[in-house]
């Protein structure tokens, strides 16, 4: 049993529940156009396997990555009390202004809980990861998460702190845009915003 | 699709495999290969431009299979053999490794995509078939309307 990546992003481009979802094989992609401030961005989402035989294939993955979903579950302590592996990863692979933002799935099921809330608030406010506490079965903040990612990102970009040429900041500007914003671009080869959700299954 | 798409198409850099077959080479010969890093190896060799790495990544996958009990570990070898085989145009026993998956995952919707993906493939080579076919019937229908024409003219 995983801790609801996949699903997390099936319900955040379909809107649906996915249930009875196998382990993710590698990798898989989903996108999804959004907007912040007026702006359209596309948003590029890698969902990456949380096994270890995938460790190397996950971390291929970070480079380029504007930001990061950091999933647990919130009703088995052993996948949150990995999150510190998962995060070395991200913060040594990744360039400092990635936005990481750590997510407690399975918020629906708050009977079975084994890590409060109030545990990883303070774990994500000592790592400076933004946090909140998600249901891919209701869809309970699913598109607050992602949305505030992009949002971060967004912001980061216009305080001048993710700078738009480096040939990693995970952001790409819509090639005719004529103004000075951060469009995401829609051409096919547009990477928008990516985001890595990851943690161990 | 899409991403069955990108599993057939894109190829990993030549640098990206070198740097795997580095590590590789280096744990074989401390004795240190672990399924680990030989399956990392074999991730990219299957995704090689170069027909030989594909042939060697299945190779080592089919070992990592042979060699496994877990059933999740051999459900992801199987997909990679799969992708492996198409890549070499391979299609019936792409779909063989697939099915297996299917058959204990019928829900799978990664390797439904990807089967899904080889089967059109295989229509679309097959159609040049066909094509032919149907221009040799084509042929004979012309001859036999020609003798038949013969044969009211008489």
């Amino acid at each position: 049993m995983g801790v609801g990546k996949s699903c997390l992003l099936h319900q955040f481009t379909e809107k649906k529940f996915m249930a009875d979802c196998p382990h993710t094989i590698g990798v898989e992609f989903g996108t999804r156009i959004i907007e912040v401030n007026g702006q359209k961005i596309k948003l590029q989402i890698w969902d990456t396997a949380g096994q270890e035989r995938f460790r190397a294939v996950t971390r291929s993955y970070y480079r380029g990555a504007a930001g990061a979903l950091m999933v647990y579950d919130i009703t088995r302590r052993a996948t949150y009390n990995h999150l510190s592996g998962w995060l070395t990863d991200a913060r040594s692979l990744t360039n400092p202004n990635t936005v990481i933002f750590l997510i407690g799935n399975k918020g629906d099921l708050d009977g079975q809980r084994e890590v409060t809330y109030d545990e990883a608030k303070r774990f994500a406010e000592e790592n400076d990861l933004l946090f909140l506490e998600t249901s891919a079965k209701t869809g309970d903040h699913v598109e607050d998460a992602f949305i505030e990612t992009a949002r971060k990102i967004y912001q980061n970009i216009q305080d001048g702190s993710l700078d738009l040429n480096a040939a990693e900041s995970g952001v790409q500007p819509k090639p005719t845009t004529t103004s000075r914003s951060p469009n995401g671009a829609s051409g096919t080869d547009g990477s928008g915003q990516s985001g890595d959700s990851k943690c161990q299954c | 699709m899409e991403n069955s798409e990108k599993l057939l198409e894109e190829s990993v850099q030549p640098e990206e495999i070198q740097r795997y077959r580095i590590v590789f080479e280096k744990a074989r010969e401390a004795n240190q290969l672990t399924d680990q890093n030989k399956f990392s190896f074999a991730y990219c060799l299957v995704r090689s431009a170069v027909k030989s790495d594909v042939r060697y990544g299945l190779k080592l996958l089919k070992e990592l299979y042979d060699s496994t009990r877990k059933d999740d570990a051999k459900r992801d070898y199987l997909f990679y053999l799969a992708v492996g085989n198409a890549r070499l145009n391979e299609y019936e026993a792409a779909i063989k490794f697939l099915d297996a998956i299917l058959h204990v995952q019928p829900g799978n919707h990664q390797a439904k995509n990807l089967k899904d993906e080889i089967t059109q493939r295989m229509t679309r080579d097959g159609y040049v078939g066909m094509g032919i076919a149907v221009g040799a019937g084509a042929l004979l229908l012309g001859g036999l309307t020609a003798a038949a024409m013969v044969l009211l003219k008489k």
